[in-house]
């Protein structure tokens, strides 16, 4: 009998985990739709197809607040988000925290940047570091269309760069509450690079962090 | 009392260690400042310092597995690549830059002759991955690595368990670099009262104290800085230096400073190996002949030497040549047998 009073709460507590799920969850979309591998999407700012091949970047830095105070940090949280995984998009929380702000970061800050090698989702080898030259990609999209004209119709946008004047490293802020997601919209992004004809972003410099402040102005909550 | 608080640390972190340990301790003399390395966040330890030198001396860190870090990088050259003025890497191809010496590293901030690595830990990722050196991803070697028993077991003997990662890969290099310590050339045994020099050296120490000591800092023998001594640019190269990096008109054609010691062991000198021989990195000094573009202030006048007193330099510059460090047993490859 007691063991059958232990499996019951056994599962009403893991069923109330699990109805809890993520405090937040980042996603990138594209004109308002989640991202698909493969699948090409009518963009009608650019006026043809954009079929995006990968997409990732870094969050980090989150605080929560309510009320105007902070209630939750997560210095040492790296979150890097992979559209292939949507399980990255998660910011998981020990217990049920309440809040009404979110602030964080659209990178990886200056301190880890110049503090040598590190683990997890830190780890050089995800594909997210510059080898020639020391320093995380924030943010990284390729894919491929029609209308860009570089090689093999493919775009490909690394955005770094962690020293001054190229910084790119952006801070956001936003109202919202765990009933919300954090969406980044690349349409804007797609739009202004095409325009300007900027196929290929490699390395630190004005471009990336236009493109990088572009990109802060892009998130929103739904 | 930071030295003190650093040494605990360091001690505690070998204590820590669950197994026998019986690999040499880290260590540096007196006359020697903080070391910059933040051994806090990798502590040393036997076994990864072994693991690393296995790593060090691996072609398996390459493309076609061809090239290892010793290739550039000999013990015997003090870790330089001598004879060659620009280093090759895989498939025979010559790469842009002389590949610098490799000691005394816990003191230094910024790697490569243009400072585009910016921590020891991370500096393996551009030989690793450049076209030219070893033409590899760290994702493919961690896949090759992962494959070998021996490997599998060397990685659960430095970190307790078999897991293989990045992070992991670069901080095993990183702490055999870190021992390669040059501390024990002539002019240490006069620093710590163990020898007297010469009259000759003597002299030379005083020249050099005038001349050089500025950019080459002792004990160290570099101030870890860039800067523009005037070498005229390769065309066939065109190498901007520090500018490349940093997109700066005022960091144009600027390299870091090398360390002099071990001077014997590291030629041809200079970013691109122009020099063969030491005299005529004395003739470019001493001579009026420089490019003016970004030329360190300190060297807008040469300072005039006689052939005596070139001499009585070069004989001072010699005593930085650290024989126990460059036939260092314990440096060299592991793979080969006695």
């Amino acid at each position: 009998m007691k063991q059958l009073q232990r499996l019951i709460l056994v599962c009403f507590i893991s069923g109330f985990c699990q109805a809890q799920g993520p405090a937040l969850q980042f996603v990138p979309v594209l004109n308002g739709k989640a991202l698909v591998n493969g699948k090409s999407i009518w963009l009608p700012d650019i006026g043809d197809t954009v079929r995006i091949t990968t997409c990732r970047f870094y969050i980090s830095g989150i605080q929560l607040f309510r009320n105007g105070k902070l209630v939750k940090s997560y210095p040492s949280r790296f979150l890097l988000i992979d559209m292939e995984d949507t399980t990255s998009f998660n910011l998981e929380t020990e217990g049920k925290v309440r809040f009404d702000k979110v602030r964080f970061v659209f990178g990886v800050d200056s301190v880890i940047q110049s503090s040598g090698a590190f683990g997890g989702s830190l780890d050089p080898s995800k594909g997210m570091y510059w080898a020639w030259q020391s320093g995380y990609i924030h943010f990284k999209l390729e894919g491929e269309s029609p209308l860009c004209t570089a090689r093999k119709h493919r775009f490909q946008w690394h955005l770094g760069g962690y020293r001054s004047p190229w910084n790119s490293i952006q801070q956001i802020e936003l109202s919202v509450n765990r009933n919300n997601r954090v969406c980044l919209e690349l349409n804007d992004l797609i739009k202004t690079l095409f325009k300007q004809q900027v196929y290929e972003l490699m390395r630190p410099g004005l471009k990336a962090q236009e493109a990088a402040r572009l990109l802060a102005t892009s998130f929103y909550k739904e | 009392m930071k030295r003190v608080k650093w040494i605990s640390i360091m001690a505690l972190g070998l204590l820590s260690f669950q197994q026998k340990d019986t690999s040499p301790i880290w260590s540096y003399p007196s006359h020697f400042p903080e070391p910059s390395y933040d051994f806090t966040r990798n502590p040393l330890k036997a076994r990864v310092i072994d693991l690393g030198r296995k790593l060090f001396y691996d072609p398996l860190l390459s493309g076609d597995n061809s090239i290892s870090c010793a290739s550039c990088h000999s013990p015997y050259n003090a870790f330089a690549h001598t004879d060659h003025d620009l280093s090759h890497g895989i498939r025979d191809q010559i790469g842009n830059r002389n590949a610098p010496a490799l000691f005394n590293l816990a003191w230094q901030n910024a790697f490569m002759w243009d400072g585009a690595v910016n921590h020891l830990d991370v500096q393996a990722l551009a030989p690793i991955t450049h076209p030219k050196e070893m033409d590899e991803t760290l994702v493919s070697v961690i896949e090759k690595l992962k494959k070998q028993a021996a490997y599998r077991k060397a990685f659960k003997l430095a970190y307790s368990d078999s897991i293989i990662t990045g992070e992991r890969i670069l901080k095993a290099l990183s702490q055999f670099q870190l021992t390669l310590v040059s501390a024990n050339a002539r002019y240490d045994k006069v620093k710590s009262g163990r020898a007297v020099f010469t009259e000759q050296e003597e002299k030379g120490y005083r020249l050099f104290q005038t001349h050089c000591n500025a950019c080459h800092t002792e004990p160290l023998f570099t101030n870890g800085q860039f800067v523009s001594n005037g070498l005229p640019v390769d065309s066939t190269l065109n190498d901007a230096g520090r500018g490349g990096v940093t997109k700066r008109k005022q960091d144009s054609l600027l390299f870091k400073v090398p360390s002099l010691r071990n001077l014997s062991y590291t030629y041809p000198y200079m970013h691109d190996g122009r020099f063969k021989k030491l005299y005529q990195v004395l003739e470019h000094y001493t001579s009026a002949n420089k490019a003016l573009y970004n030329l360190d202030l300190r060297l807008q006048q040469p300072f005039l030497l006689n052939s005596v007193e070139k001499t009585d330099l070069v004989a001072f510059l010699l005593t930085l040549n650290d024989t126990s460090f460059v036939f260092n047993a314990a440096f060299r490859d592991p793979f080969t047998k006695k």
